[in-house]
C-alpha cells in the first residue's frame, strides 16, 4: 500500500446477512468502496451478488449487518438517502413503450431532478452511453445492447455518489460492452464510487481498482488484481487442450498430489499445480491414462480465474 | 409521506402509455361508441320525449291540437303545464326536452283572421330537431285546415264556423297536405334521442371500469420488468408510488369517461344533468375502478392474468350492476346484489341527475356508498400492491 491520503469511504457494507427460507443468500459479508474506486464483485451466477446490491441499494430487507453511504444508514424506508445511489439492476428495468428521452425524464424526476438541469443531464448521459441519434426512438425498437446501455445511463443520470452497477454487460455484443465498460471507467475517474458486479473474470480485471471474490454468499478474498494473484503463491496455471474423455481426466488430475484445482471449460482443462515444468509428464500420463488426448499444452501467468479455481476448487464460469 | 409531484409525474407517464397503446385506443374510443350508437337505435323508441304544454282550458281547438300532437308520436312523453313560466323553467333546467305554449283564445282567433302562433321552447338544437318534428306536423295540418276552412268561408261567404269540420273531413282526402304532414311527422332522426342517453350512462359505468382493467396488465408488466422495484430505488416512497400508480389508473378512467361524455353529448345530444353532482359521481366511481385495478394489477402473476381477471370483474361488476339490463327489470335477487355493487350507485345516481335534475344534494346517499367503497378499495388496494412491489 502507499502512503497517500486515502479518498473517503462512500459505502461501508459490515457483516450482511440474508436468508432466503433455508437457503443462506448471504453469510457476513463486509466491504468497503471509497470516493473514485470501482470495486468488483466477482463470483458465479447465484453467489450473491444481486442479493448484495438489493441490500445497499435498499430495495431489500436484511436479516443483519449495516450498510451506510457517506456514513448515512440505508435500509429500505431511508427515502432521502436513496438520492446519494444510482443503480443499475441486473435485469432490464425500462419502460418498453416510451423514448429512452422520456425514460430518463421520468426516472431524473423521480431522483429529484428537473428544469434545465434534468435536460443538460438527460443529454450528457445520452451521449455517454451513445445513444443520443436514439433518443426519441420508443426503447422496444432498440436493441439489447441499446437497451443495456439506456439501462444504465438511467443509473447515473442523478451524478449519485455511490452507483452500482449489476452484471451490467450480460448479453450485450462486444461492441457494446466495450462502449459500457469505457463509460464507467469515466465515471470512475471522475470521483464517483463504482459497485460493479460481474462473473466476467475480465471485466473485473480491466475495470475494477479492487475485486472481492465471493462464492455461495461469503467473500472469499479480497484484494487488487496483484494481491489476489498473490494468492496463489508460487504456483502455476496449466491449460490443456485436449479431445476424449474430459470428465474423467479432470477427476484423474484433480486427485494428483501437488494439483489445486481441475476444471474444464470449453474443451480446455485448466489446472492451479504447483510447479509446472515438474508435473507435466506426470499430468500428461494421468490424461491419456483416464481415455483422454492431449492436443496443446500452456503455461500462463495465474489470473483471477486461477484465483477463484485455487480458492474454491471450481471454476468461475459455469462448465458448459 | 406522499410527494404529490412525483405522484402526478408516475400518474402521466402511466397515462402516457394508455394513450400510445394503439390497441386500448379500440376499446377505449371506438367500441363504445358503437355500443351507445347500436343501444340508442335499439332502445330509440322505447324512451320518450317529455314535452310540456301550456295549454288554455276549455278551449276545444286547443284541446283537439294537444290530442293530435299525442296521436301523432309515440315518441312524446307530454304533460301539461300550468304557466309560461314554470314552462320555461323546467325546460331551462333540463327536467323538460322541449315545451310547447298555446296561446288563450286560441279556438277564437282560428276563427277570426289574424296571424295565430304556437310557441315552441326547447334548450339545444340537436333536441329541437327531433322534437319538433311531430309537434309541427300536429301544428301544419290544424294550419291547413284552418287556412282552407278561411278560404272557404271567405269564398262562399259561409260561417267560418260551418266551414271548419268540412274542411277538417276534407284534410284527408287532399292528397298534398296529407303527404307533407305526415312526412315531417315522421322523418325527425332524432326522435329516439333518450336512448343515447341510456346507452351513455350504461356505457360510462361499463368502459370506466374496463377500461382501468387494461390498465391493471400494464401495471403487472411495469412490476414484472422491474420497473417498480427501480422506482422504489429511488428517492421516492413507497406511498408515493402507490399514489401515482392510483393516479395513472385513475387519470384513465377519467380520460374514458370524459371521452363518453363529450361525444354522448356533443353527438347524441346527452344532457348529464347538474355537472357538479354528475362530477362527482364520475370521480368517485373512478376512484373505486382506480382501485380495483391497482388491487387486480398487485394480485396478478402475469399481465395476461390481468387482463383475464379485470375483464371477467369489470364485465361480472358491469352485468351485475345495471350497465347490460336496466336495472329496473331486473328479476329480485339480482337487484339485491347490484344495490352493493358501486356501479349500481353511480348509474342510478346519473341517471337519477339526467331525469329528474336536482343537485349534489338529490344523489347524497349515491355519492355517500361510493366513498366508502372508494375508501376501502384504496386502502386494500394500496395495501396489497406496496407489499407486491417490496416483498
Ligand atoms: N427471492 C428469492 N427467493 C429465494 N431465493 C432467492 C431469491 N433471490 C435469490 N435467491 C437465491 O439466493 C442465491 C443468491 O442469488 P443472487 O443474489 O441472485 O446471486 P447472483 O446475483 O450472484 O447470481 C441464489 O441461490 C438464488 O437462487
Ligand atoms: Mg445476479
Amino acid at each position: 500500500m502507499t502512503g497517500e491520503p486515502q479518498a473517503p469511504v462512500v459505502l461501508s457494507v459490515r457483516g450482511l446477512r440474508k436468508r432466503y427460507g433455508d437457503l443462506e443468500a448471504v453469510k457476513d459479508v463486509s466491504f468497503d468502496i471509497r470516493e473514485g474506486e470501482t470495486y468488483g464483485l466477482l463470483g458465479p451466477n447465484g453467489a450473491g451478488k444481486s442479493t448484495t446490491i438489493s441490500i445497499v441499494c435498499g430495495l431489500l430487507r436484511r436479516d443483519a449487518g449495516e450498510v451506510t453511504v457517506d456514513g448515512k444508514p440505508i435500509d429500505t424506508g431511508a427515502v432521502a438517502a436513496k438520492a446519494g445511489i444510482g443503480v443499475v439492476p441486473q435485469d432490464l428495468a425500462i419502460y418498453p413503450d416510451l423514448s429512452a428521452r422520456e425514460n430518463l425524464t421520468f426516472f431524473g424526476r423521480l431522483y429529484g431532478l428537473g428544469g434545465a438541469r434534468l435536460k443538460s443531464r438527460i443529454d450528457t448521459c445520452l451521449e455517454l452511453v451513445g445513444l443520443a441519434d436514439r433518443a426519441n426512438e420508443r426503447t422496444d425498437h432498440f436493441s439489447g445492447g441499446m437497451q443495456r446501455r439506456l439501462n444504465i445511463a438511467i443509473g447515473m443520470l442523478h451524478e449519485p455518489r455511490l452507483l452500482l452497477l449489476d452484471e451490467p454487460t450480460v448479453g450485450v455484443d462486444p461492441q457494446s460492452r466495450n462502449a459500457i465498460l469505457e463509460s464507467i471507467a469515466a465515471l470512475g475517474r471522475e470521483g464517483m464510487a463504482v459497485l460493479y458486479t460481474t462473473h466476467y473474470m475480465e471485466e473485473a480485471e480491466r475495470l475494477c481498482d479492487r475485486v472481492g471474490i465471493i462464492d455461495a454468499g461469503e467473500i472469499r478474498a479480497e484484494g487488487t488484481r496483484r494481491e489476489l494473484v498473490a494468492l496463489v503463491g508460487q504456483r502455476d496455471e496449466v491449460r490443456l487442450t485436449a479431445t476424449g474423455d474430459l470428465g474423467a481426466a479432470t477427476k484423474a488430475v484433480g486427485a494428483l498430489p501437488g494439483v489445486g484445482g481441475a476444471v474444464v471449460r470449453d474443451g480446455v482443462l485448466e489446472l492451479v499445480v504447483d510447479d509446472a515444468r515438474g508435473m507435466l509428464p506426470r499430468l500428461l500420463d494421468a490424461v491419456d491414462k483416464a481415455g483422454a488426448t492431449v492436443r496443446g499444452v500452456d503455461v500462463v501467468q495465474p489470473d483471477l480465474e486461477a484465483v477463484f479455481l485455487h480458492l474454491t476448487g471450481r471454476a468461475l464460469r459455469d462448465a458448459s | 409521506m406522499i410527494d404529490i409531484r412525483k405522484a402526478i409525474e408516475i400518474g402521466r407517464v402511466n397515462l402516457l402509455r394508455q394513450v400510445r397503446d394503439r390497441s386500448d385506443l379500440f376499446f377505449v374510443f371506438v367500441l363504445p361508441t358503437i355500443i351507445i350508437v347500436a343501444l340508442g337505435l335499439q332502445f330509440g323508441g322505447m324512451t320518450l320525449v317529455r314535452v310540456g304544454i301550456v295549454a288554455p282550458t276549455g278551449d276545444a281547438a286547443a284541446t283537439a291540437l294537444v290530442a293530435q300532437i299525442k296521436g301523432d308520436s309515440k315518441t312524446l312523453d307530454l304533460r301539461t303545464v300550468a304557466t309560461v313560466d314554470e314552462l320555461r323553467s323546467l325546460v331551462e333546467r333540463g327536467r323538460l326536452e322541449a315545451g310547447v305554449v298555446i296561446p288563450n283564445g286560441f279556438g277564437a282567433a282560428l276563427s277570426g283572421t289574424g296571424t295565430v302562433s304556437v310557441t315552441y321552447l326547447a334548450t339545444t338544437g340537436a333536441l329541437t330537431s327531433g322534437v319538433r318534428a311531430p309537434i309541427e306536423a300536429a301544428v301544419a295540418r290544424l294550419a291547413a285546415i284552418t287556412t282552407a276552412a278561411r278560404i272557404a268561408s271567405g269564398a262562399t261567404g259561409t260561417d267560418a264556423a260551418a266551414a271548419r269540420p268540412l274542411a277538417e273531413n276534407l284534410y284527408d282526402t287532399v292528397p298534398g297536405i296529407t303527404i307533407d304532414a305526415k312526412t315531417v311527422g315522421e322523418a325527425g332522426m332524432f326522435a329516439g334521442f333518450s336512448g343515447f342517453t341510456f346507452g351513455a350512462s350504461t356505457q360510462l359505468v361499463l368502459f370506466m371500469f374496463l377500461t382501468s382493467m387494461t390498465a391493471a396488465g400494464r401495471l403487472v408488466w411495469s412490476r414484472k420488468i422491474g420497473v417498480s422495484r427501480r422506482m422504489v430505488s429511488t428517492p421516492t416512497s413507497v406511498a408515493t408510488i402507490v399514489a401515482g400508480e392510483a393516479l395513472g389508473r385513475f387519470g384513465v378512467a377519467m380520460l374514458q369517461a370524459g371521452y363518453i361524455i363529450a361525444v354522448s353529448s356533443l353527438v347524441f345530444g346527452v344532457s348529464w344533468g347538474d355537472p357538479l353532482a354528475a362530477g362527482a359521481l364520475i370521480a368517485l366511481f373512478g376512484v373505486v375502478a382506480a382501485g380495483v385495478a391497482l388491487l387486480v394489477g398487485a394480485l396478478a402473476r402475469t399481465p395476461d392474468q390481468a387482463s383475464s381477471m379485470g375483464v371477467f370483474v369489470g364485465l361480472a361488476m358491469g352485468a351485475l350492476g345495471g350497465s347490460m339490463i336496466p336495472f329496473q327489470v331486473m328479476p329480485p335477487l339480482m337487484q339485491n346484489i347490484a344495490r352493493l355493487l358501486p356501479q349500481s350507485w353511480t348509474l342510478l345516481g346519473i341517471q337519477t341527475l339526467i331525469r329528474d335534475g336536482g343537485g349534489i344534494a338529490s344523489v347524497a346517499p349515491n355519492l355517500a356508498v361510493l366513498a366508502v367503497w372508494a375508501v376501502g378499495v384504496m386502502a386494500l388496494a394500496s395495501w396489497r400492491f406496496r407489499k407486491a412491489i417490496t416483498g
